[in-house]
């Protein structure tokens, strides 16, 4: 039955691709699976179970892997690895697109476009008061998250040793319109969260600081876990302004306690970076004549068969990308099947 | 009959301040508190809170704001501007509360001698022998009390 | 093999606006769907050829995906229908959130749901309102979904030139658009105030706030012409007992669907009862934008899924040995064991955990591959020729298993460690662990059982009966004194590689 349709090209295998072209192929749709990576699984294929004394705490990483096996379900999707789209022109009927990579050049028809793109994580040396580059315990989240999935511990850069006291710092390129990021990420104050958690299960004496705007809610329980999260944890509800190296090595920030400037310092500093779109994304909307939404992420045109899902069109938890892959799939089958 | 203790007649001085002076956007605060951390005046002299003067704004407490000395110690760095994420322009702001303070005649008595003295001699501060002395040391000519050019330029203006 | 008939039909149960548009995304996709519809009055905006059953409520659920039975009373009659899936798509309940909600309620006070009211022309505001106060919770706890609700009644208020003050105490942004929304809130001329303490009272008629400003550390007061309370949103009135009768889980508000993320996007323990918008969970607009059609793809997935299923038996089952205890049907997390005189396995629910084979007392269903004679075998045959006392593991396939298969055949970990799958740390039985450590010529040094982490189990209480046997098993080697084997129970999940070899190094 699939033979006689027209493919649909998804592009990107995060975990919103992957979920996307998985539903379509099981409707009995062909999908054309473009990644410009080296392998499947996007951003999520790097992150850390982030369970805390045996209890899941419904960060969703692990979803990736189970994505990754039921793929396996679903020969007919071609793949397409280390490939990137050098092309795409509308035909009276569908798209061409041309890729590019791995298994060199070669133009596809499809009948209609799921961008997939994911996000990029803030780059803090955007930030420049952050220092970033010139303080060497100063890491990203993201780089927090595959530390412990790799070594399962944290580590200061500098000299490998175990911080004793980390500070978190909130909304680092979120919330920040004059950077163009009018938008709360929506993972960031989770995935720290849950991680810090994790960071003191692993090493119950870790002091843990958080810098924070607003705390948001994530996960079903937050109610009942935000008065014991306030217990583990030292807040400042203050947003540090100046950032220096201090004591050799250590991190140190200028910020407001109480109404007055004290300096602070911890051996280690983890940024919560925020979701901001890729460096593809202009691209893309140039190809497909595609406007950018008011979080500045791209909007999908899917009257014209291009359709945004997961991260691409603004940020997303793995939960959130995986709903939305599979009301993306409903809609892209109805615009295939000409229903609209 | 009981009141709120917040004021709600002043409306018009953000409005003020957004036609006037062109700094829009106060309302956006959401109080990071980034300004004030790495604010260096603020470091100096606990008093002055770029936080605190913007929140007064929103709170529509701007007469109080006037009448206080503490928008007069900004040292107009910029690192407040510079860091605000909704792109609120602070330090155009606090220069802004300052004419409007002055338009409403309150100002520090010091600011108003300056005033005088750059209106008269074009100068910031009234010269002494100490400077001149310094500029022989050094093979410099000495200084006429008054720069001409600069009094003719702000009576023109004026 | 052999295409099953499916029925396609999908059976929506509700009383609001997530039922009627979802019956709809359903029927414009081409799959049939009726509503069950619990109020007297049909909805509005029912398209003709979607069947409503007024007044009903379902009494129970029988069969499977492509195959249940619904039996549904309905304006005092009982009747029959079938369904090949059930959606529950019910609306939330809201309750205020404040304490002040819990003494009498006064005039000056409105709920949010009052407020909207006004805002469509259905109340009247009593009196000249010129202030209004929004109350979120103060405990920081407050959702995306109460906050959008109460940003956009804020605007509307602005709108009518009223002003405006929203007191709580963690802005809640983390939705599509909602930062936006809260920033025309805010530059429209709301102030808002974060705190987690005030205090309220009625002073000639009129609510008064106090409270202290967090940034100018000074006290504030606000005298309102209306207090207006944000709300929680809570589970469906009907959905307690309808959980009982379609045996699904629920998380600890009552939400139909457990706080595990292997139910999303909206899929409950029983296969093809699905669960949509307020019944799951608190939503925001865009949220139930995205689970409508997300609810058509997946249903339609599961039929696709169900046709083509292969019709063998993966459980085998001996009557001569069944005690009829009903053990089994008490313990299947899936509803995939219908009772009649005997068990009946139905193939389509059944989810493989093996749970029902390692409750059953009298040892009478037996998992196709995980049956007692062969795991044994397995373990008596892995541990011939190991270099050392060896580690034996039972792994579940999601978690531990996939993380020993991505280990390199050749790594030197492996070299002392004989491993056997599991489909869910609920398959583990007692004799599973008494023959690892008995039926051999050699005594294991350790056996571990790497299952999945609690909350994040395919089976739901897999893992917790693992670490049940485990437990039970220590504790009896403790009774007999045996001491050669060490015995754990270990959970993790399939990212956690390097958090286990470090345990499997420590051998």
């Amino acid at each position: 039955m699939a033979q006689n349709r027209d493919s649909i090209l998804v592009v990107g295998s995060g975990v919103a691709g992957l979920s996307a072209s998985m539903s379509l192929a099981r409707q009995g749709y062909n999908c054309i699976l473009v990644e410009k990576a080296g392998s499947l699984g996007g951003h999520a294929a790097g992150y850390t179970c982030k369970a805390i004394n045996g209890k899941c705490q419904k960060c969703g990483a692990c979803l990736v892997d189970d994505l990754l096996a039921r793929f396996g379900d679903f020969p007919e999707i071609q793949v397409f690895l280390e490939t990137r789209i050098d092309r795409i022109e509308r035909k009276k009927k569908g798209f061409t697109a041309s890729l590019n990579g791995k298994y060199g050049l070669k133009d596809i028809n499809c009948g209609a476009i799921l961008l997939a793109t994911g996000f990029k994580p803030f780059d803090p040396n955007e930030k420049s008061n952050l220092c970033f580059s010139s303080i060497p315990n100063m890491i990203t989240a993201v780089e927090l998250e595959a530390m412990l999935r790799d070594k399962e511990l944290p580590y200061r850069p500098s000299d490998g040793r175990q911080p004793e006291t980390i500070a978190f710092v909130q909304c680092v390129g979120s919330r920040d319109p004059k950077r163009g990021h009018p938008y709360c990420s929506q993972v960031c104050c989770g995935y720290a969260l849950r991680m810090a958690g994790r960071l003191r299960d692993l090493a119950p004496k870790t002091k843990i600081t958080f810098f924070f705007m607003d705390i948001q809610t994530f996960g079903r329980s937050f109610s009942q876990r935000w008065a014991s999260l306030q217990q583990d944890f030292i807040w400042i509800n203050e947003i540090p302004g100046d950032y220096f190296v201090s004591d050799g090595d250590r991190v140190g920030v200028s910020v407001e306690v109480e109404d007055e400037i004290v300096d602070l310092s911890f051996d280690m500093m983890v940024l919560s970076v925020g979701m901001t779109p890729t460096d593809d994304q202009l691209t893309y909307q140039q190809m497909l004549d595609l406007s950018m939404s008011s979080e500045g992420f791209m909007l999908p045109d899917e009257d014209r068969g291009v359709f945004v899902v997961g991260s691409a069109s603004g940020p997303m938890s793995i939960e959130k990308s995986i709903t939305d892959a599979a009301g993306s799939a409903t809609r892209v089958i109805a615009y295939m099947e000409g229903a609209r | 009959m009981v009141d709120s203790n917040l004021q709600t007649e002043d409306r018009d001085v953000l409005q003020d301040l957004a036609e006037r002076y062109g700094v829009e956007g106060v309302r956006s605060c959401y109080a990071c508190g980034t300004c004030a951390a790495g604010c260096p005046a603020r470091r100096v002299n606990p008093a002055y809170n770029p936080r605190k003067i913007i929140r007064m704004l929103v709170l529509n407490e701007a007469k109080s704001l006037l009448e206080k000395d503490t928008i007069w110690l900004c040292s107009s760095c910029y690192t407040c501007q510079e860091r605000c994420p909704q792109g609120i322009k602070i330090t155009d702001l606090i220069t802004a509360l300052r004419n409007l303070a002055v338009q409403q005649g309150r100002s520090p008595s010091g600011v108003g001698m300056q005033a005088n003295l750059v209106r008269s001699q074009g100068r910031l501060y009234a010269l002494d022998e100490f400077d001149d002395k310094k500029r022989k040391k050094a093979g410099l000519p000495s200084l006429s009390p008054q720069i001409e050019e600069a009094v003719r330029l702000l009576k023109e203006e004026s | 093999m052999n295409l099953r008939t499916i029925d396609k039909r999908v059976m929506v149960l509700g009383d609001g606006e997530t039922a009627v548009r979802l019956s709809k995304a359903l029927n414009t996709s081409g799959l049939d769907s009726y509503l069950l519809w619990a109020g007297g009055t049909p909805p509005e905006g029912i398209p003709e050829g979607i069947a409503v059953e007024l007044s009903a409520r379902l009494v129970a659920l029988q069969g499977q995906v492509g195959d249940f039975t619904a039996t549904i009373l309905s304006s005092d009659q009982f009747i029959r229908k079938l369904a090949g899936s059930v959606m529950v798509a019910f609306e939330s309940r809201t309750e205020p959130v404040f304490d002040v909600a819990t003494a009498p309620m006064h005039e000056g006070v409105a709920t949010l749901e009052d407020a909207e009211a006004i805002l469509r022309g259905e109340r009247q505001i009593s009196g000249d309102v010129k202030t209004v106060v929004f109350l979120d919770r103060l405990d920081g706890a407050s959702t995306p979904a109460s906050s959008e609700r109460q940003f956009n009644a804020i605007l509307s208020f602005l709108d009518r030139g009223i002003k405006c003050y929203a007191i709580g105490c963690q802005m809640k942004v983390a939705s599509r658009n909602l930062e936006l929304l809260y920033g025309r809130a805010r530059d429209g001329g709301c102030v808002f105030f974060k705190n987690d303490f005030l205090s309220i009272s009625f002073t000639q008629g009129r609510p008064l706030i106090r409270f202290e400003d967090l940034i100018l550390h000074e006290e504030k007061e606000i005298c309102a012409d209306m207090v207006i309370l944000a709300e929680n949103f809570m589970p469906g009135a009907s959905l307690p007992e309808l959980r009982e009768i379609l045996g699904v889980e629920t998380d600890k508000a009552g939400f139909m669907q457990a706080d595990n993320v292997l139910r999303l996007p909206l899929q409950t323990n029983r296969r093809g009862v699905f669960v949509v918008g307020p019944s799951r969970a608190p939503v925001t607009r865009w949220d139930l934008d995205q689970e409508i059609p997300a609810a058509v793809s997946q249903v339609k997935e599961l039929f696709a899924w169900a046709e083509s299923f292969p019709y063998e038996e993966v459980i085998s089952f001996d009557i001569d040995a069944c005690a009829r205890c009903l053990t089994c049907f008490r313990s299947c997390p899936h509803g995939a064991i219908h009772f009649t005189n005997r068990p009946n396995f139905l193939a389509l629910a059944c989810q493989q955990c093996g749970i029902c084979t390692a409750f059953c007392p009298n040892e009478a269903i037996e998992l196709r591959d995980m049956e007692k004679d062969r795991i044994k075998g397995l373990i008596a045959n892995e541990r011939k020729g190991s270099d050392s006392a060896p580690v034996v593991v039972f792994a579940c396939e999601k978690s531990g298993a996939r993380i020993l298969n991505s280990i390199p055949s050749e790594d030197t970990l492996l070299r002392r460690i004989r491993w056997i799958q599991l489909p869910c740390g609920g398959t583990l039985r007692t004799q599973y662990l008494l023959d690892a450590i008995g039926n051999a010529s050699e005594i294991p040094e350790r056996v571990m059982v790497l299952a999945c982490h609690e909350d994040n189990c395919r089976s739901g209480m897999g893992t917790i009966k693992a670490r049940a046997t485990v437990e039970r098993v220590k504790s009896f080697l403790d009774s007999v004194g045996w001491n050669q084997t060490k015995i754990e129970f270990i959970s993790t999940a399939s990212n956690e590689a390097e958090r286990i070899r470090k345990l499997l190094a420590a051998s």
